[in-house]
């Protein structure tokens, strides 16, 4: 009906704001505001503030654009002026400013770019960690070992006096890795047990060691108690080392720890009499840092660390010594005992 | 590669592909471009050739020769013929790029929000091969309560009526989304379709498609005035009973009776749809009211029947013709701030 609404205000009366000729329109014709409110539907406030000019008041501009063009329209004014004077007067605010929605911080679903950092930073922290102590327990001590225990054998003078038999006889009862000594001797001093690998550069060339190591290597692997093969091993070694055949198989219980005299002040020295005997020592932190079986002639070096402790499958046939002494027997040959504290008290009647 | 150079020749546009309208939104242009939705297809020898687009197609349409189709393809707002759409498409792109021949626009499109993924998948593949280099829908509802200035992206409820040519689409939105939407297949066509019924039923007289649009333009109305019968107009077709050409007048409390049915599916569409809208929402929505857009707002008294209806503030938005076209360039225009509220297509 726009041609019946057309009356006579084609145009917005001059000077005067959109609200103030809304309302002389409506007072004119004697209306209530409530009443343009209730036909209308429109809020009050929302009237009221078109009125008075608070557009601050409307919910916003494409609303209040919608009002007045209702307000006009129940007047039977024709809308289109005042809605430009509107738009006028209320082009200072902004129309809309349209925010972008809010984004999603964090994905539900999925894992945040950000785990996949975190998680490749521990992946390599991990691997690090790997590298560094996962290789054989005993070397990574015995690298910083060396030096003083060099110091102290050269002050030993049993240790110089050495034959370089007996350093042939104790490598490879040592040697869980044989290929990384075979394969590069002069490195070899790190991870080699300290003694030994220090003299064995020097005083044994690398060539006799090669036939004897895989051996024995071979040999200790999978370390059951009792095994027939024990005299067999022995004999490669003894044409090997031709230089002393009889050093070799050193049965005799004193020979043992004489056949060790690389052993350090206060170092045990564990060997086999005359039968195989399983060994696990353990240090003062309950890691194991050794387990194997020696044959009959065979010692291991103990290292020097606090709170080592012992296992044996063969009370009898182990021969405990440090410092050139000899332990009394632990037990029967074929008898276990764990964990025995090797110290001095191992030399002392009551210990066992 | 090859496409963004193509892009950097183009111009990016934004779409409004209407069952009765196309409007074509280029950034920061504005709307270029608005014209009938109607393709006139010439059959020679078998071969179909575009004859005409748009305005000139319309006045083709219900005068045709034999050998000339004047096609709308589009049908309820989705593409009922995809070949002659897609040559629309291509004929708006080119238009608009001057005849250009290598452009390759980033282009959004507006869906209705019930239409199917098949009937979107289609939309987009017109446009596709019509040559655009990115394809975004967004839904309409949304980019007509943008056009509006409805302040969508804030935590607030805005009811959006948008009356368009094939469908009427209620949306109820917050937050950059929609909340609910409702979409019925029921727009200008189907007053048009109304009114064309409603004479042949009452008055004998068979009247085309574009009489039937002029007349409701002209006269027609939501609610039968309050005294007397109202304006009249003179209203021409072919009489069903002598099948004679014929004139008579019909007045606007005809013509109300006449768009009874589709109108009264428009308001049950809105009632349905704010009782399905949550109590908070809907608190928002007693304060600011619906706001009306699309060419079936310009209905005479549409706002009235919905007031009455639903007790509810309604407002007819400014422009109401173009806020889906303006809404969905805003998206262009503001692509980094309204990206969220566009269907990326795939």
């Amino acid at each position: 009906m726009p041609n019946d609404q057309a009356t006579a205000h084609d145009s917005l009366p001059p000077n005067l704001s959109v609200g103030e000729a809304l309302k002389k329109s409506r007072q004119a014709k004697k209306i209530q505001l409530r009443t343009v409110a209730d036909k209308m539907r429109i809020r009050l406030e929302y009237l009221e503030a078109i009125e008075n000019g608070h557009f601050k008041k409307l919910p916003g501009m494409a609303y209040g654009i919608g009002f007045v063009r209702t307000y006009a329209e129940f007047l039977e004014l024709d809308p289109q002026p005042y809605i430009d004077q509107f738009k006028a007067e209320n082009s200072t605010t902004n129309p809309v400013i349209l925010k972008a929605p809010p984004k999603p911080k964090l994905d539900i679903q999925g894992i945040n770019p950000r785990f996949y950092v975190i998680g490749g930073g521990v992946l390599a922290l991990v691997l690090l960690a790997w590298f560094l102590f996962s290789g054989d327990p005993e070397t990574p001590p015995r690298v910083t070992e060396v030096p003083p225990k060099i110091a102290a054998s050269v002050a030993n003078p049993q240790a110089i006096t050495t034959p370089p038999v007996t350093s042939l006889a104790i490598v490879p009862t040592d040697r869980t890795k044989p290929s990384a000594t075979l394969s590069a001797p002069a490195p070899a001093a790190t991870p080699a047990p300290a003694q030994p690998a220090v003299q064995a550069p020097a005083a044994v060339p690398a060539t006799p060691i090669k036939p004897a190591a895989p051996i024995y290597g071979q040999g200790s692997n999978p370390a059951p108690l009792f095994k027939p093969r024990a005299a067999t091993e022995a004999a490669p070694v003894a044409p090997a080392p031709a230089a002393a055949p009889a050093a070799a198989p050193a049965r005799v219980p004193p020979a043992a720890p004489a056949a060790a005299p690389v052993a350090l002040s206060g170092q045990f020295t564990l060997s086999a009499a005359n039968t195989p005997v399983w060994i696990e020592v353990t240090n003062g932190a309950g890691r194991i840092i050794k387990s194997k079986t020696l044959m009959p002639g065979e010692s291991y070096l103990v290292p020097r660390e606090p709170g080592l402790r012992l296992t044996t499958g063969n009370a009898g046939g182990i021969v405990i010594s440090q410092n050139g002494k000899t332990a009394p027997k632990l037990g029967e040959v074929g008898k276990t005992r764990r964990g025995i504290p090797l110290d001095g008290s191992l030399f002392t009647v009551g210990a066992q | 590669m090859f496409f963004n150079l193509l892009g950097m020749l183009s111009v990016d546009m934004a779409i409004d592909l209407g069952t009765a309208n196309t409007l074509v939104y280029v950034k920061n242009r504005g709307i270029v471009l608005n014209e009938p939705s109607v393709v006139a297809v010439a059959n020679s020898r078998g071969k179909r050739q575009i004859l005409a687009v748009g305005d000139e197609a319309k006045m083709m349409l219900g005068r045709t020769p034999g050998n000339i189709q004047a096609i709308r393809p589009l049908r309820d707002g989705v593409i009922a013929d995809f070949e002659i759409a897609e040559e629309m498409i291509k004929h708006f792109i080119r238009k608009v790029h001057n005849r250009r021949n290598f452009a390759s626009p980033q282009i959004i499109i507006c869906v209705p929000s019930g239409s199917t993924a098949v009937e979107r998948r289609a939309i987009q593949e017109s446009a596709e091969s019509a040559g655009a280099r990115r394809v975004y829908l967004i839904e309409e509802p949304m980019a007509a309560a943008i056009g509006a200035g409805l302040p969508v992206t804030e935590p607030t409820g805005s009811m959006v009526v948008d009356i368009g040519g094939g469908t009427t689409e209620v949306g109820v939105l917050s937050l950059g989304g929609i909340v609910y939407a409702r979409s019925v297949r029921v727009g200008g066509d189907k007053m048009d379709e109304a009114i064309i019924s409603y004479m042949r039923r009452v008055h004998n007289l068979l009247v085309g498609e574009g009489t039937a649009e002029r007349i409701k333009k002209d006269i027609g109305t939501a609610v039968p005035p309050d005294v007397g019968e109202g304006r009249k107009q003179e209203i021409k077709g072919r009489d069903l009973m002598n099948g004679v050409p014929r004139e008579m007048m019909i007045s606007e409390r005809q013509m109300a009776e006449a768009l009874n049915e589709p109108v009264t599916q428009i308001v049950e569409a809105v009632k349905v749809a704010l009782e399905n809208t949550a109590p908070e929402l809907a608190g928002d929505i007693v304060d600011k009211g619906i706001v009306l857009t699309g060419g079936g707002a310009l209905l005479k008294n549409m706002d009235r029947i919905l007031r009455q209806a639903t007790n509810l503030p309604v407002s007819l938005a400014d422009d109401p013709l173009s806020c889906v076209a303006l809404g969905t360039g805003r998206c262009l225009e503001e692509m980094a701030t309204l990206k969220n509220v566009l269907i990326a297509a795939n």
